[in-house]
């Protein structure tokens, strides 16, 4: 009779663990999910920010000459040539900083250079930025910056309103949105959703530029 | 029935007697006798040993669940408070980071070079940083509204501290939080302070801290060969804090 009594503690020890241990990894599944994701976030605001800011290191009316390439991050390879190097400048700093948990990420694609965007107010409407000529469409962070050609005509960046209304004041804005894929990773037994991470910078031109 | 220090304790209910003239049980019939009379007591089967030990293992459990619960609170407050401020003060840090560059970017060329243009000896002892009143608007040089308005934008420092929607600019008193933003004519230095409110803070314990982080950023000279050495003396607004 005793032995038949341990023996049935210990089938509902077992079961007992059986029914805790799949909850408790579901817990640290979504835990680690979290923290990465977390980490994720603040790496692409970070390298959204720092890409705008690095427009501001290459000259106004710099143009990459022809056969320039650019990043090389992850077997991206962008062509370059005839967009302003403040752009390439702009790429190269965003995948430079975009270096951990590339391999969950499924990013949005992107064109690389683009110009002329307006956040509109009352009497101005709100415009979208349209491609420069020849930008690459694939890339994974979008820069919408303003140049100055060869011939002196001023390429529009993006014009913010709300900065020195209600003219707006000509900034830097880099855009990249990607989705987290946890479904190559052990972490997909637990893990059932997908977030989608935004980022978005603008920087402000020096006062020499403005 | 149990030994005291003295003489015998007998059980009545659930109150002790003592009772010092009474002797032990010493014949079979006695224990016997005994033994009915202990299991005719509220909770027939036990024996009030056994029913003291019963009452503390129930007072045992609810110390334990109280202390217990009260311990995995104050764990998940310590790790919820953690997290959040490990990820401030990353963001904070990169603030600082990209303010200093923001203001090391905001070096104009056209000064810097004529200004290297002047020197006859080879080596000019020229600042780096554009210092001057050339491009100052307000009380602010042109390489710290640059900084600082990045710092605040970058950390989300907000204008009302009861509203996060407004963000701070660099027109905006900078304390207590904010971003301080000085040069020393060679490289631009900020520092980020922002102001965290804990999630779940600890009863007891502050539930606002105050996270700080500095950085440095020298600029972009643009030629291929030095022509300017930067003595790095002239802090302005004024040396760091630390």
């Amino acid at each position: 009779m005793r032995r038949s009594r341990r023996r049935g503690d210990d089938a509902q020890a077992v079961l007992e663990t059986a029914l805790v241990i799949p909850i408790l990894l579901f817990l640290i599944c979504n835990f680690i999910a979290v923290m990465v994701q977390v980490t994720v976030q603040q790496q692409l605001n970070s390298a959204t920010a720092l890409a705008a800011q690095s427009r501001f290191q290459a000259p106004e009316s710099a143009v990459d000459p022809a056969g320039t390439r650019c990043c090389g991050a992850h077997g991206v390879t962008l062509v370059t040539a005839g967009l302003p190097t403040g752009c390439r400048y702009a790429a190269e700093t965003f995948y430079g900083t975009m270096i951990t948990y590339t391999g969950l990420l499924r990013w949005q694609a992107a064109t690389l250079c683009t110009s002329g965007g307006d956040s509109g107010n009352e009497t101005n409407p709100r415009l979208d930025p349209v491609a420069y000529p020849g930008s690459p469409a694939h890339a994974e962070v979008s820069c919408d910056i303003g140049s100055v050609k060869a011939g002196g005509a001023v390429v529009p960046g993006y014009v913010d309103r709300t900065l020195d209304p209600p003219s707006g004041l000509d900034v830097v804005t880099c855009s990249a949105a990607a989705s987290l894929d946890f479904a190559n990773t052990p972490l997909a037994w637990g893990v059932f959703w997908t977030p989608t991470l935004h980022a978005q910078a603008e920087a402000l031109p020096p006062p020499f530029r403005q | 029935m149990q030994q005291g220090a003295r003489g015998w304790t007998r059980w009545r209910g659930d109150s002790p007697v003592r009772c010092s003239a009474c002797s032990l049980p010493s014949s079979r019939k006695q224990i016997v006798a005994l033994t009915r009379s202990l299991s005719n007591s509220r909770r027939p089967g036990l024996s009030p040993l056994q029913r003291v030990q019963t009452h503390q293992r129930g007072q045992t459990l609810i110390v334990f669940a109280l202390g217990f619960a009260l311990f995995l609170f104050s764990l998940v407050c310590l790790v919820a408070d953690s997290a959040y401020l490990y990820v401030w003060s990353g963001r904070v840090q990169d603030a600082a980071q990209l303010s200093a560059q923001s203001g090391a970017d905001s070096v104009d060329p056209r000064f810097l070079y004529n200004e290297t243009g002047t020197c006859s000896t080879g080596v000019c002892a020229v600042q780096i940083v554009d210092i001057s009143a050339q491009d100052r608007q307000g009380t602010l040089y042109a390489f710290q509204r640059s900084c600082i308005q990045s710092g605040d934008q970058s950390a989300q420092i907000p204008r009302d501290p009861d509203s996060s929607v407004v963000l701070k600019t660099a027109d905006d008193a900078q304390t207590p939080e904010g971003t301080r933003c000085a040069s020393d004519g060679c490289r631009v230095y900020a520092e980020v302070t922002r102001v965290v409110h804990l999630p779940i803070p600890l009863p007891g314990f502050p539930d606002i801290v105050t996270v700080r982080s500095s950085g440095y950023a020298a600029p972009v000279v643009g030629t291929d060969v030095a022509t300017s050495a930067c003595t790095g003396t002239a802090w302005v607004p004024g040396p760091p804090p630390r």
